[in-house]
């Protein structure tokens, strides 16, 4: 193979994602009355196509590994397009692919305007967020992750005429752009006891410096967490999301919450034990009390929501929080296995939980959002209560919801009982047993607050007759969640196997 | 470490004023100065620790880049809080509340 049929097939999704963002922008600078919806079904298509090739993609850097062993640096061993990386490329693009689907007929209707900027932005974010999951390299990282804040503060406030829309971007660019200061000093605390960015060498560095100021090393990692956690809205620097979430045009609240989360779980994961497993044990407090505090908070505000918006925002906080389970309870035969030494344990189930839940939740939370969009388009309400009786209005969309929700609570056979089976059991091998406790009783009382909307749908009588159709995007977007939620759930094990080498393939890179 | 001293102190002064003040201009302003904290950092580190290899110059670099880029999406965004709200005082901005 040569250098750029490798380069190709190392990096193919991100290509076809820069195409077609910048043919959106394109085309609709140089024809201007091109329909908003057309620039739409490019972007699904766009987006559609990179989730399609990500796990060959993945394979494809795999087999090369394995053939070749070594890597010539690729940027300077600032991007690692490993399985893992792929893994949460898929998840992420899935997760977009979705949001796309869903909003073309709210974009439409709402935001005729600025649909190009929109479809563009959202392309955008999905390449950059592919970075994020496979930065190795504090310049990348923080580019990265620079790169999708932007494009999310532009989305969010997008429809600048609407007042809440602005106001939900003041209060996201505000807090994001302190929040990214603070871990940008985090990050040249890191430089100066290290001397270098490459994460890599951080890690070999890290015994060294530890046993001298270790107090260092966690203050520094605590810095950096700031603008990780603002990007995954972790508890304490969630303040942003409820606000956001509601104000933002519906399209980008979808987008925030089943990718943006994911890439950001995914980019902390990596960050986490590709940088710093050697000082496990002085950030694996700070990541479990990071995660009981999230999951406990979301779920506890979550309860008296009317707006089901802000409602799916406490509730996509609290998951961050229990994919979180699943880092805190990391076991070092797993890091090990992730070095490329050793082999998984039965009971190194923590981090395989943590991968299939970023891809469960973002089916399911896209399930979700599909449904309130198209109740949000079709009814023009996102409040709770408008939901009376639609089970006999549009019984699919009512059906839909249930099947999410049920996910999300963790019951099965849908995916989402799986993945909290799996962080459970891993909290409890790694001897975390009081966090999976926390989990077992934050996920009774998400109970209530997802079955009150099931109540709603079913149990009481409608408050209008009318019977509305849902568009075929919608339904297609319906129909990939449902596949994901069940057929994730019923079948795992092929899942599980690209967890697995996901999983060994992350150091197998620079090995 | 003189260096690191002035930056950890033009740092948090820019926190005092990212967390004092009340108008979104001058919020920008506090987080300016706290970038500029985190530039100092990287330079002095990069002269003093590792005077033959530039990556805490080249991280500067960017960080100005992205300052620049920031800046720029939080003006439009003043702006358009001004035409909606007729104020840039966070305080007011308050419509969503539980």
């Amino acid at each position: 193979m040569d250098e750029l049929t490798v380069l190709l097939g190392y990096f193919a999704s991100e290509m076809v994602l820069a195409i077609g963002g910048i043919a959106i922008l394109v085309i609709n600078f140089t024809s201007p009355n091109v329909k908003g919806r057309y620039l739409g079904y490019l972007a699904a298509c766009t987006v559609g196509v990179s989730a399609f090739i990500m796990p060959w993609q993945g394979w494809f850097v795999f087999e090369a590994q394995l053939v070749r062993s070594t890597l010539r640096p690729f940027f300077s061993f600032c991007l690692s397009p490993d399985m893992y990386a792929t893994y949460f490329k898929f998840a992420i693009a899935i997760g977009m692919l979705i949001t796309i689907l869903a909003s073309l007929d709210y974009v439409e209707a709402r935001l005729n305007g600025v649909s190009a900027e929109l479809y563009a932005l959202l392309c955008f974010a999905t390449l950059s967020m592919s970075f994020m999951v496979s930065a190795v390299e504090l310049i990348t990282l923080f580019l990265a992750i620079e790169l999708t804040s932007i494009a999310s503060y532009a989305l969010a406030s997008l429809d600048t005429s609407n007042p809440r829309s602005v106001e939900a971007g003041i209060k996201y660019f505000l807090t994001g752009a302190a929040a990214t200061a603070v871990s940008l000093y985090g990050m040249s605390l890191i430089y100066a006891f290290s001397g270098t960015t490459n994460l890599r060498e951080i890690l070999n560095m890290q015994t060294e410096v530890g046993a001298q100021f270790p107090h260092l090393i966690l203050v520094s990692l605590i810095m950096v967490m700031a603008s990780l956690g603002f990007k995954g809205a972790l508890v304490p620097f969630h303040a942003w999301a409820p606000d956001t979430y509601e104000g933002a045009p519906t399209p980008v609240t979808t987008f925030l919450a089943a990718a943006s989360k994911v890439a950001a779980v995914g980019l902390i994961a990596r960050f986490m034990i590709y940088g710093f497993s050697e000082s496990l044990e002085l950030w694996r407090p700070v990541i479990s009390t990071i995660s009981a505090l999230t999951m406990t908070v979301g779920n506890l505000f979550a309860i008296p929501q009317r707006n089901i918006k802000r409602m799916l925002a406490y509730s996509s906080i609290a998951h961050a929080g229990y994919m979180l389970i699943g880092l805190a309870a990391v076991s070092q035969a797993e890091i090990d296995f992730m070095m490329g030494k050793g082999l998984l344990e039965r009971t190194d189930v923590a981090m395989t939980g943590f991968l299939l839940y970023a891809l469960g939740y973002a089916f399911a939370t896209g399930g979700a959002f599909t449904v309130v969009l198209a109740v949000s388009h079709l009814l023009g309400t996102e409040e709770i209560p408008e939901y009376d009786g639609l089970s006999q209005r549009m019984p699919h969309l009512a059906w839909a919801l249930t099947i999410f929700f049920l996910s999300l609570i963790g019951i099965p056979p849908f995916v989402g009982f799986f993945t909290k089976a799996f962080v459970f059991a891993g909290a409890i091998y790694s001897g975390l047993g009081w966090l999976s406790i926390v989990g077992v009783l934050n996920s009774v009382v998400s109970g209530y607050y997802y079955l009150n909307v099931v109540r709603h749908m079913f149990l009481l009588p409608p408050k209008a007759q009318s019977v509305e159709r849902t568009a075929p995007s919608t339904d297609a977007a319906l129909l990939i969640a449902l596949l994901g939620t069940v057929v994730v759930g019923l079948l795992p094990n092929p899942f599980l196997q690209w967890i697995r080498d996901a999983l060994n393939g992350v150091i197998l890179m620079l090995r | 470490m003189h260096y690191l001293v002035l930056s950890a102190l033009l740092f948090s002064i820019g926190i005092y004023g990212v967390l004092t003040r009340r108008n979104a201009i001058a919020i920008l302003m506090g987080i300016e100065l706290m970038l500029n904290a985190v530039n100092l950092n990287f330079v002095a580190v990069c002269a003093s620790l590792t005077p033959n290899q530039i990556t805490g110059q080249i991280f500067a670099a960017f960080v100005i880049v992205v300052a620049a880029a920031e800046a720029c999406i939080g003006f439009a965004l003043i702006i358009a809080i001004y035409r909606n709200f007729a104020k840039v005082n966070v305080d007011d901005i308050n419509i969503m509340r539980w």
